[in-house]
């Protein structure tokens, strides 16, 4: 072992060059990305105030408590759950049925996949001024709905009540998603071998009992892969509840986490207390993290 | 062939239309937006809300794209934007390639840590880091600068763009590197001479992630930056969204403009976006 370490071999010359390549990146990550961790996690044991000249004060986890006994803290809680779950099973689920449909198509796939795909490419800001504008009261959503129920003149208060709300959140994210994961989901489908399919085929079996039975077993580990994606996608949601705000929407059922956070550290500048925020949904973020990594390596399936 | 024709029933033509019609629907329910986007910005004020609603404007006008320069400073935000993003989406492709490359081909103690804590930081929301940056930055007096969100969006970029790069540099043989290293080159000529040229494509589709990555930002430049001259396109936005009144075609016109930058590159090179996007998602 001693020898090893001061006999500059091949090897150990060749590992010495692995670190000349990956040094700029590990000191910009050590500065930019480590420290400002632990920084966050140091400030969330004071109480301390932003711009203010008052020494911060020690104390221990009374953060973490006062947001575990803070309704409003709860609330965010509710709300990133609910927009969570609301977003992502859908999105899942209907990614899946999209990529097999469009690839079960002879004609058309690369159109379908560009369409679906378009809204990913906007930046989420742009993305929720459309959709404040579709969900305006006088909007094109108002006359939409109407029109298929055939009942005009009625408001179904898309910005204004809190139900409806978080509905049009979810909606937005989904237009803005659903095609990103198609896409995963169509990569994955092509990595099944057509023999497969074609052997089914011959023994008569039709199309609902293979896609049952022989592509989503086989879709597994893709499947688990954009579960996840989207969840840790969907709990990083900020800009479009931050937009819906701002254009009007009531603040409490869309309040989630990455928003009350914002807000509690830059518009009322209580840094101590927001970090200790940030460290409770890194510590979920980095919970889903691992759970994925656990998933893609024990799911490999072998054709 | 001809067990397919023979078996052909009225189920199957009902399935088959069923899904073209929900294929379709989805499509419109995709592109629809788009469109209301650029009807409603070449609308006058009054036309936006118009009972039943215009999808061809009654009057054409481009006074809201005239507007968002003169009454706006869309300049300003677009010259703020463009910047930002070049820099972030040149500085996190060249790191990653470097990391990226370390990655692929030395197998040194701690590798497979140090990969699994790039992924992980990848995970990372950015507001996690948004109150420590924000004391950082201050300290340094590089708050409200474009430098500050520079270094604010490469730490974003940076896991992703290695991620990436390290799956394209794979896909280059190492038989390549070890014939050129038997002929003399370095490891650093190596890196410049022959992997960088082989993986461009991929560098492409890094540089346009990472920039769209940066260009679309909008929790950044929020906690980062305050002063008028260095507010970019997403930031103009979401201000133009918070003010006492909105004025839509306006509002439209800012957003198609600021969103013309990602759909231009979508349009044009939408093969290497998707190739990126499935090189970073898809494990080998």
């Amino acid at each position: 072992m001693i020898k090893r370490l001061f006999s500059p071999g091949i090897e150990h010359k060749k590992a010495r060059w692995g670190w000349v390549f990956i040094f700029p990146s590990l000191v910009f990550f050590a500065l930019f990305n480590f420290y400002p961790i632990f920084n966050a996690l140091h400030t969330s044991l004071f109480r301390k105030k932003l711009l203010s000249l008052k020494p911060p004060k020690f104390i221990g986890f009374d953060n973490y408590i006062y947001l575990f006994n803070s309704p409003d803290f709860w609330n965010s809680i509710r709300a990133t759950v609910v927009f969570t779950i609301g977003t992502f099973i859908p999105m899942v689920i209907f990614s899946l049925i999209l990529a097999n449909f469009i690839i079960s198509r002879k004609r058309f796939q690369k159109f379908f996949q560009m369409a679906y795909y378009s809204p990913a490419v906007l930046s989420s800001v742009v993305v929720a001024a459309i959709w404040l504008l579709i969900f305006d009261p006088r909007g094109l959503s108002n006359q939409f709905v109407n029109l298929i129920l055939n009942m005009p003149g009625i408001d179904h208060k898309w910005l204004a009540n809190s139900v409806m709300v978080q509905i049009s959140t979810m909606l937005v994210y989904f237009w803005k998603y659903v095609g990103y994961f198609t896409i995963i989901f169509l990569v994955g489908l092509a990595s099944i071998p057509k023999s497969i399919h074609e052997a089914a085929k011959i023994d008569g079996v039709n199309a609902w009992t293979g896609f049952w039975y022989i592509t989503l077993p086989l879709l597994k580990p893709t499947t688990i892969l954009v579960s996840i994606m989207s969840m840790l996608q969907c709990l990083k949601t900020f800009s479009t509840q931050y937009l819906f705000t701002q254009g009007g929407a009531p603040m409490e059922p869309i309040n989630v986490i990455t928003l009350n956070l914002y807000h509690t550290a830059i518009r009322d500048h209580r840094i101590g207390l927001a970090s200790a925020m940030s460290i409770i949904l890194f510590c979920i973020m980095l919970f889903f993290t691992w759970l994925q990594f656990k998933g893609s390596r024990s799911d490999e399936v072998s054709y | 062939m001809r067990m397919e024709a023979a078996k052909i029933r009225p189920g199957d033509v009902i399935a088959k239309t069923l899904i073209w019609v929900f294929l379709i629907l989805v499509c419109i329910y995709c592109l629809i937006p788009f469109a209301w986007m650029l009807s409603t910005s070449l609308k006058t004020e009054a036309e936006a809300f118009r009972m039943p609603p215009t999808w061809i404007p009654l009057k054409l006008t481009v006074d809201s794209y005239i507007g968002i320069w003169v009454r706006k400073n869309f300049g300003i935000y677009f010259f703020n934007s463009t910047v930002i993003s070049l820099a972030t989406a040149a500085l996190s492709t060249f790191f990653g390639a470097l990391a990226g490359y370390g990655f692929s081909r030395f197998f040194f103690k701690g590798r497979r840590f140090l990969i699994g804590f790039f992924l992980a930081t990848q995970m990372l929301p950015g507001v996690l880091l948004v109150g420590p940056y924000f004391k950082i930055l201050s300290k340094v007096g590089l708050y409200d600068t474009r430098t500050g969100l520079i270094i604010a969006f490469l730490t974003i970029c940076l896991p992703f763009s290695t991620w990436m790069m390290k799956g394209f540099i794979d896909k280059v043989p190492d038989e390549l590197d070890q014939s050129a290293m038997v002929d003399g080159c370095s490891r650093l000529g190596i890196f410049f001479k022959i992997v960088l040229p082989i993986v461009a494509p991929g560098m492409v589709a890094t540089i346009l992630f990472a920039f769209l990555l940066a260009w679309g930002d909008l929790l950044w430049a929020l906690c980062l930056t305050s002063s008028e001259p260095m507010i970019t396109v997403t930031l103009g936005i979401a201000r133009t969204v918070g003010e006492f009144r909105i004025i839509w075609p306006m509002l439209m016109a800012g957003s198609l403009v600021g969103g013309m930058p990602a759909i231009i590159l979508y349009v044009f090179l939408q093969r290497l976006l998707v190739q990126g996007l499935t090189a970073g998602a898809v494990k080998e």
